[in-house]
């Protein structure tokens, strides 16, 4: 797994790439808090379009991530448009917990 | 029903192997030319069926798990993921959606659900103490490729 990070007038978009499964959830849990808690970001936008695998872990990570952000009062949302991993996102019933787009600029705007 | 292929693999329950089982798995399955989808729905259920093994039944320690491939014919794949650690105490209650021991570490409790969501039938046996097998098949729709048949 890999990521980029940038902040965009106190957006925080983190886009994921690869794969998200418990090893890399792991591995990248504090980085991502780290990011999400720093206090010039007052929004974070998850980008996923580009995982090319993520079991429920990886849905445990994003609901973590959630979780940190809402702690901070931040808002979270999510970027997909990968039809399994929005299979994937309803059979976890995420939708109910975290806002997800189809495209960055629509999580934008 | 007569089985046409099979393989056996076994590994460590390190998490680094999760990635390895599920690649492992979805290269014997390719064989029957499946789908994107069909590929990526068999890895996410041996990824969730392998982590399930690494952080429930051997917990903090390294124990053996083994998978089993299986082709029978008309196009039907099962898969097995054999471990020998703690068991589950209640299968039933374990099946159910959300349900997790360890709600401290971030676990979605979701496994088994996306185990039955993406394949078409899902077994579970265990016994406390010995061990867990999980068995799942999943029917591969057939494509203008016979590979499957030689």
């Amino acid at each position: 797994m890999d990521f980029e990070a940038i902040v965009i007038e106190g957006i925080l978009i983190l886009k994921i790439k690869g794969e998200l499964d418990q090893y890399n959830a792991d591995k990248y849990r504090l980085r991502f808090d780290m990011k999400i808690v720093s206090p010039e970001v007052q929004k974070v936008v998850i980008d996923i379009s580009e995982l090319s695998f993520m079991d429920s872990s990886g849905v445990g990570f994003l609901v973590g991530r959630f979780k940190t952000a809402k702690a901070f009062a931040k808002d979270l949302v999510l970027v997909c448009n990968s039809n399994y991993i929005n299979k994937l996102l309803s059979t976890c019933g995420i939708e109910k917990l975290i806002k997800k787009y189809k495209t960055i600029e629509e999580a934008l705007s | 029903m007569k089985v046409l292929n099979y393989m056996e693999l076994k590994i460590p329950s390190k998490a680094q192997n999760e990635a390895f089982a599920r690649v492992a798995v979805a290269a014997f399955v390719a064989q029957l030319d499946p789908t994107m989808d069909e590929i990526t729905e068999i890895k996410t259920a041996v990824s969730e069926a392998v982590t399930n093994s690494i952080i429930h039944a051997y917990e903090d320690k390294i124990g053996e798990i083994i998978i089993k491939g299986k082709i029978y014919e008309n196009y039907i794949v099962e898969i097995e993921v054999i471990d020998f650690g703690k068991g589950i105490e209640d299968v039933e209650l374990a099946r159910q959606p959300l349900f997790t021991t360890k709600p401290d570490q971030e676990r979605s409790g979701m496994g088994f659900t996306v185990m039955e969501t993406f394949m078409d039938k899902l077994e579970v046996l265990s016994e406390v103490g010995k061990g867990t097998c999980v068995k799942m098949l999943k029917a591969i729709k057939k494509r203008k490729s016979e590979g499957a048949e030689s």
